[in-house]
């Protein structure tokens, strides 16, 4: 029996990433335009598409091969960030992009797309990734017919690559996971978190787990309390039907936010390998506490955005938006506090708020340290401040500590000052996006990043008691100005504990 | 040009980022991950701005450009300027600093002391040289322990059999050293390795009997030592003249692999080989365990 190639070297060697047919369904959509076909370019770019693999993009409008081609061509040249458009490779990149019109209600698709499939088979070995850009709705549908038309079995993988959300509540996904999963394993579902895929999320990992001075601190003992603020200064930008029926609680929370403090606050795993990590960000999930209906108004707070002015213009209010119903009662913005019921967390308030319309865009991650135990400086004041660090993760991405000196001149004054560590200047690539990084890793099989379904569970019963509450109470909304940081109200949950919003 | 103490050139380099600041507003980013220094005599400095400028996007570094002039007369001169680009899509400029010094080799005795006080602290440094011919000086010897990590080009060398056997003795020292030549065949490598990812394949390689290589020292040596590391020792290398490397061929009882060049494992440009050993970290074990065998193969 053979033993291990001897030839491999880790250090040196590229990940092999198979050959594969890359099938997206809603190949004219949004998320293609401005995202996949932009993020499969850059992997051409950077030579990590592996040669062989064709790309097959399906929607009801009839295009040909190069129809489809020249507005992929206008979309990179738009959406392409941070780097150069070369005709040249475009070229090349445009001769394994295919297009297959049809419906998917429709059998016959089914069958040119296998016929389509059969003839790359020489050249991706039969590997085959499916990439489902489509209303959430019809993803079940589309899986099962995979099965019948017998493409989601063959000669080399098949793997299913769904975007948010997974159902709209507990019942929903778990109904959505037994249709998907009588057709896919589990091994072969994976289900994109874009947040897990960026950088500066990722790099949370290795803050916590590759520095040795952090991790002592990392707990009840020392974190007083941790903020998660993912704020956009956009309003629904066209989108208004769909977000009426979905809201930042939803649309947010339970998954992007949810999972990146499962990054936070989970335990380290033995090893970085796939379901050892899932297992990790599983379990802490399922330590969050769930809320009684009852408790939900003090632990959750749901806004709307009114009429504001920013900048000398107006704006218009959510219910003033095209599509959205002049009474929605709809969250474009929500905060709830979450405990983690464990030993390294008892206690320790995890503040989460998301919305729309709010004063600027940001997203980071601050966690606030104990205050030191005695304030023997500034005794007549209000005491020492405590210390804090912040992940930046977008606009910004770095990482910041902020801590007290003394000020230059006589007596012993006291500022908070901050040390900070900018990604740009550290590292002078640029950084992978993160559906580059997720594609990549779903062609080579690496599910690391992705959701698993009892992730997707637990992360739906923490928010369900919320939803539950706000879909059977109606609410005074609009109750925050377009630009502000949001409602009263979520100022007020953190004061009940004595905090405050770090930005507001 | 100035003077050639640390405290002299530090307060230059602090004049140059209080002038940048000026100029752009204090719109600049300084940026630093490591000292690296870059050592070349007159043959070997042609590109070597240019090679600095293409290094510091990928690796922002606090550069120390050594040139090392003939002759013992006394020259140490140095000049300090700062290396700025704007990043794709960015609106504020990336800018690292750069320190050249002009050494005889008459003077290169003062020049370990001088880039001890010049580095950037708590920092790795690492050592660039591309004149393998620099290693015979005895002057030039110290700055080898001051860098964490030393890279070397024996591809540039006029005996490579030379200067693998200085690469041995610094690693036999507890040195962390690198070869261009060896980073060089990666693509090589990678090709040869997938070839036996087939179970049925990686069967056969207790049945190998025969390597033929066909190219050019140091790397057909590097590249034959590998294979050894794989199939054994016993296994028969033969060499034939060529270019870096052109073909290989692995033969045996059932089992006949032949690779030609293809585009995958054209060799690279040497700011490229430069980045990718820049961006390993921690020791190179597989170059470590290969480097003997190649020293060998070069003795023969």
């Amino acid at each position: 029996m053979a033993g291990a190639n001897p030839f491999t070297d880790e250090l040196r060697f590229d990940r092999r990433v198979p050959p594969c047919a890359i099938v997206i369904f809603g190949a004219n959509g949004d998320l293609t335009k401005r995202k996949l076909i932009p993020s499969l370019y850059r992997l051409a770019f950077e030579r990590r598409l592996p040669e062989g693999c064709v790309i097959i993009g399906n929607s009801r409008t009839p295009l040909s091969d190069e129809d489809y081609r020249e507005k992929m061509k206008a979309a990179v040249k738009q959406y392409l960030e941070e780097s150069p458009f070369e005709e040249g490779l475009w070229e090349t990149f445009a001769r394994s992009l295919y297009y297959v019109p049809g419906d998917l209600n429709d059998v016959q698709f089914y069958s040119a797309l296998k016929e389509k499939l059969e003839t790359f088979e020489a050249q991706t070995n039969g590997n085959v990734l499916y990439y489902l850009s489509i209303q959430p709705s019809q993803y079940a549908s589309v899986a099962e017919c995979l099965g019948v038309a017998g493409l989601s079995q063959g000669r080399g993988w098949r793997r299913l690559v769904i975007e948010k959300p997974f159902g709209r509540d507990l019942n929903t996904a778990r109904e959505l996971n037994d249709r998907v999963s009588k057709v896919f394993p589990e091994k072969e579902v994976y289900r994109i978190d874009h947040y897990l895929g960026k950088e500066t999320v990722q790099n949370v990992l290795a803050f916590r787990f590759a520095n040795g001075i952090f991790e002592p601190l990392w707990n009840r003992r020392y974190v007083n309390s941790v903020q998660i603020t993912a704020a956009e200064s956009i309003g629904v930008e066209g989108r208004g039907a769909y977000y009426q029926e979905s809201g930042a609680l939803r649309d947010m929370i339970q998954n992007h936010l949810l999972q990146v403090m499962a990054t936070i606050a989970m335990e380290p795993s033995a090893i970085f390998e796939p379901d050892a990590v899932r297992d990790e960000r599983a379990k802490l999930l399922r330590s969050i506490r769930i809320w009684k209906e009852a408790e939900v108004p003090q632990h959750a707070v749901k806004g709307q955005y009114g009429p504001g002015r920013v900048g000398g213009n107006d704006l218009a209010g959510f219910r003033q938006e095209p599509g959205v119903a002049p009474d929605a009662q709809t969250d474009t913005y929500a905060a709830a506090t979450f405990y983690v019921d464990n030993w390294r967390w008892a206690g320790v308030p995890f503040y989460i708020r998301t919305g729309k319309r709010l004063a600027r865009r940001v997203t980071d991650i601050a966690i606030r340290f104990n205050s030191a135990p005695l304030s023997i400086f500034n005794r007549e004041n209000d005491g020492p401040r405590p210390n804090l660090l912040v992940i930046k993760i977008q606009p910004e991405e770095g990482i910041s500590l902020r801590f007290q000196s003394k000020q230059p001149g006589g007596g012993m004054r006291l500022r908070p000052v901050s040390m900070d560590f900018n990604y740009g200047s550290s590292f002078g690539v640029r950084t992978p996006t993160a559906y580059e990084t997720l594609l990549e890793d779903a062609m080579a099989g690496d599910a690391t990043l992705y959701t698993r379904q009892d992730m997707v569970d637990a992360s739906w019963r923490a928010v369900e008691p919320i939803l539950n509450h706000w879909n059977s109470h109606k609410f005074d909304l609009p109750n925050y100005e377009a630009g502000s940081w949001g409602p009263r109200e979520s100022d007020d949950m953190l004061a009940r504990n004595g905090h405050h919003w770090r930005l507001a | 040009m100035i003077a050639g103490t640390p405290e002299q050139i530090l307060k230059e380099l602090s004049r140059v980022w209080a002038s940048l600041g000026k100029e752009e507003g204090g719109g600049v980013l300084r940026a630093c991950t490591m000292t690296l220094i870059l050592a070349a005599d007159v043959e070997e400095e042609v590109d070597l701005g240019e090679l600095v400028a293409g290094l510091m996007h990928d690796h922002p570094s606090r550069a120390i450009v050594l040139r090392v002039r003939d002759g013992q007369e006394e020259l140490l001169e140095s000049r300090v300027f700062a290396q700025c680009w704007m990043p794709l899509g960015k609106q504020q400029q990336l800018c690292c600093e750069q320190i050249e010094i002009t050494a005889s080799e008459g003077s290169l005795v003062d020049v370990p002391r001088l880039v001890v006080g010049l580095m950037a602290p708590d920092l790795p440094v690492v050592l660039v040289c591309r004149t393998p011919a620099l290693f015979g000086l005895n002057d030039f010897k110290p700055l080898v322990p001051i860098a964490g990590r030393t890279i070397v080009d024996s591809r540039r060398s006029s005996n490579p059999g030379v200067t693998l056997h200085q690469l041995q003795s610094l690693r036999e020292s507890g040195h962390d050293v690198r070869d261009l030549a060896w980073t060089a065949l990666t693509g090589w490598r990678q090709r040869i390795a997938s070839a036996f990812e087939p179970i049925d394949v990686l069967a056969k390689i207790k049945d190998v009997e025969l390597v033929r290589i066909q190219g050019s020292e140091p790397k057909m040596w590097y590249l034959a030592s590998w294979l050894r590391r794989g199939f054994g020792k016993g296994v028969d290398v033969r060499f034939s003249p060529g270019q870096g490397i052109d073909s290989v061929e692995i033969l045996g009882d059932g089992i006949k692999l032949e690779f030609a060049r293809t585009s995958t494992c054209t060799e690279l440009p040497d700011i490229d080989l430069l980045r990718q050993e820049l961006g390993f970290t921690g020791r190179d074990r597989v170059f470590e365990e290969v480097l003997p065998g190649a020293l060998e193969l070069g003795r023969h």
